[in-house]
């Protein structure tokens, strides 16, 4: 692809103000705000996008203007469009009245059209796309949930969804040889409870639609009510199959916005966390893709290999039963140097035992026969939003820990496996190498580790230290007090991401001085690929659709929340 | 005579599905509890049909769209079902409920068992083992009436 590129942001800020009449409303942290009208929302999108080369839609938040009054209500439209050459991020916004309609811009990304549900469904903003259907939520809610003026309503009964049909394919009669099928959302082969309803034609799909909402919690719902020390212990618990990046995530979020400074010592055993958290999933994946295959062998080791992991996680408290270490500027507890002594003993041995795993794997041919799925070229892959793993495997050198590093991923060495085709094959391969990747990322963080102090205490808090405690009722009193409340979130509207096992999370915050957010967002890169499934499993072979399926490790809690 | 093997062999046999989703036992019973089942007296079979099974595990958020697809599942069981709510989510929607969480399932369905706790004690499954064969016993009395 052509990525050539010469504006800097003073040029982009100069023409986008020609081009578009809008304003730049601040530059903080590197962010650009572009604040326009609405009703030059397509061309702006279009401009940045085929212009400047804003190729990728983060995210697109909406929330309920603050100033909001009974009679006069605004929505407000924050999107974050990043180019990936440079990782640059800028920040265009827009305000909608009640009974206006946004501009369709899922011509020009795919993700577009569930985006576009979403904020019909939450805020009651409907499109010119013709797409005001629900995606998460069901027949039985009433009202406009994230509203705050409004008081949606939810019925518990049993329901079902009027509107879901395949759009595209004919109802088959008895003489046609048309044939179309449901999968999930109740189904062996499939971990993650979704629904794809789908028209076989002979042994490939055809046009196919799916249906998520089946485990639609309200997440977001629930953390505009709960404070910040509540949303973290309760990521931890919503880890799921995500691991410790989400309270990693939020902590570092908080850490941004209170300008809360940390130490080498905290980001060196943040990246610890994070890379076991990349190989556990990696594993997971490569283990759930091997269960549906006949290679004893392989399974055998796999088991080994997932044994010896175990210990690991034990060793570093990340077993589901251990308590969450995180904190925000820093930890509960500082890492033990046993632990740091068994670990940096015992790396080569499991470096050792994942590469006799990868010998009875990557060079079989029955392996690399049982993962010959459709192929997807790069462009391709940018256009469906790909992110992560699956991304790399299409051949797209594209991976935040190298492109924006954070922490100190800058510091350590490591490189970037890449695959040729975008096929399963290749999706397993790059997991495959990204697990080499991370041992050499641990025992190199673990060789040299950063000396330091391991919890960093806020300015703005009035917390004491846990030493003080008996030195008075008021120091007791303002520990307390910080523990079951929280630190004041300053005004201020940021968003934070870092690289998961799966590609870039990010969650977005909107505070108003407050102890809770006033909108929260959490964006993972499950939530992309799903909504471009549908094209990316076309014309591909039916019997392979599970294998294909746990190739992309897809976790429902990122897309459902 | 037929009805007592009958109920030798579901006595000893554990056919479960679980019907999870995305507990912290990440989706499929743990390791634990397969090794558990592997010391006791009884086998602990994972079948990928309901219609094979007796043994409903539950675990995670049921939410109304979710709940749907428990109910169907449910009635394809054969008569004998043991339906077990595994996990403080199943039970009564735990730390997460919110606007589209149910809180608890036994509206709609029998619940024979629960298992509270975040995650669940190993003490309380062991326990859960102890008191099978009463569960059972009970569940039959309850068929014949």
């Amino acid at each position: 692809m052509n990525w050539t590129f010469e504006y800097s942001k003073e040029i982009l800020v100069r023409e986008f103000n020609r081009l578009i009449e809008g304003e730049v409303l601040n530059d903080h942290e590197g962010y650009c705000t572009f604040s326009i009208k609405n009703k030059n929302l397509h061309d702006s999108l279009k401009i940045l996008k085929e212009r400047y080369q804003f190729l990728k839609l983060v995210d697109v938040i909406a929330y309920s203007s603050p100033a909001v009054t009974v009679t006069h209500d605004e929505i407000e439209l924050v999107f974050i469009l990043e180019r990936p050459v440079d990782c640059e991020i800028i920040f265009l916004k827009t305000s909608f009245e009640r009974n206006e309609q946004v501009a369709d811009f899922s011509t020009l990304w795919q993700i577009g059209d569930w985006y576009l549900r979403e904020i019909f469904e939450f805020f009651g903003l409907s499109n010119t796309a013709a797409s005001n259907r629900q995606l998460l939520t069901h027949d039985n809610v009433k009202g406009f949930l994230l509203r705050k003026n409004d008081t949606g309503e939810v019925i518990k009964a049993p329901t079902y969804r009027n509107a879901f049909k395949i759009s595209s394919a004919v109802v088959p009669s008895v003489n046609s040889t048309q044939q179309w099928f449901s999968f999930g959302p109740f189904h062996s082969s499939l971990d993650n409870q979704f629904r794809i309803l789908m028209e076989i034609k002979e042994d490939r799909i055809g046009a196919s639609e799916i249906e998520i909402g089946y485990h639609h919690l309200g997440l977001e719902k629930k953390f505009e009510e709960t404070n910040s020390h509540g949303i973290l212990h309760l990521l931890h618990r919503y880890k799921c199959l995500s691991g410790n990046t989400l309270p990693i995530l939020w902590c570092k979020t908080v850490e941004e916005i209170l300008q809360i400074p940390i130490t080498d010592r905290i980001a060196a055993i943040r990246m610890l966390y994070l890379e076991i958290d990349r190989i556990c999933e990696h594993l997971l994946t490569i283990n759930r893709m091997l269960a549906l295959t006949a290679n004893d062998v392989a399974l055998a080791y796999m088991k080994d290999v997932l044994r010896m992991f175990g210990e690991y996680m034990y060793h570093l408290g990340l077993s589901y039963a251990g308590r969450n270490p995180h904190r925000f500027g820093g930890f509960y507890q500082d890492i033990k140097r046993e632990t740091v002594v068994f670990i940096l003993q015992s790396i080569g041995k499991f470096e050792r035992k994942v590469r006799q795993l990868e010998n009875q794997l990557t060079k079989s041919i029955q392996w690399i026969d049982q993962l010959k799925t459709n192929e997807i070229t790069s462009k391709d892959a940018m256009k469906y939003g790909l992110e992560g793993p699956n991304l790399r495997a299409c051949g797209v050198k594209y991976d935040l820990r190298k492109n924006a590093p954070y922490y100190l991923y800058d510091e350590v060495e490591f490189e970037i496996p890449l695959g040729a085709y975008g096929n399963a094959y290749d999706r397993y391969y790059v997991r495959m190498h990204e697990i080499y990747e991370s041992v050499k990322i641990i025992s190199q963080i673990l060789d040299n580790i950063p000396s330091g102090q391991y919890f960093m205490q806020s300015d703005h808090s009035d917390m004491t230290e846990k030493d003080q405690l008996n030195d008075s009722e008021l120091n007791f009193k303002k520990y307390d007090d910080y523990y079951s409340n929280g630190p004041k979130l300053s005004t201020k509207e940021h968003f934070s991401r870092i690289e998961n096992a799966r590609g870039a999370t990010g969650i977005f915050i909107k505070s108003m001085g407050d102890l809770r957010p006033y909108r929260f967002k959490l964006n993972g890169p499950t939530y992309k690929l799903l909504a471009s499934f549908q094209e990316i499993i076309r014309h591909d072979n039916i019997k392979r659709l599970p294998l294909l399926l746990r190739s992309f490790d897809i976790n429902i809690h990122e897309v459902d929340r | 005579m037929m009805e007592k093997i009958k109920r030798w062999s579901t006595r000893k046999n554990i056919n479960a599905i679980v019907f999870g989703n995305g507990c912290c036992l990440h989706g499929d019973l743990s390791n634990d509890f397969h090794d558990l089942f592997a010391h006791s007296k009884y086998t602990l079979n994972m079948v990928d049909s309901p219609r094979q099974a007796n043994y409903l595990f539950i675990n995670g958020i049921i939410n109304p769209l979710l709940l749907n697809v428990l109910l169907q599942v449910y009635e394809d069981m054969p008569d004998f079902k043991i339906v077990v709510a595994l996990g403080n989510c199943a039970s009564n929607a735990g730390a997460f409920n919110g606007y589209n969480a149910m809180t608890g399932v036994e509206k709609y369905i029998k619940v024979d068992y629960y298992l509270t706790g975040c995650p669940v004690d190993q003490r309380a499954i062991e326990h859960f083992m102890a008191n099978l064969d009463d569960i059972i016993f009970k569940k039959s009395k309850e068929n014949k009436e």
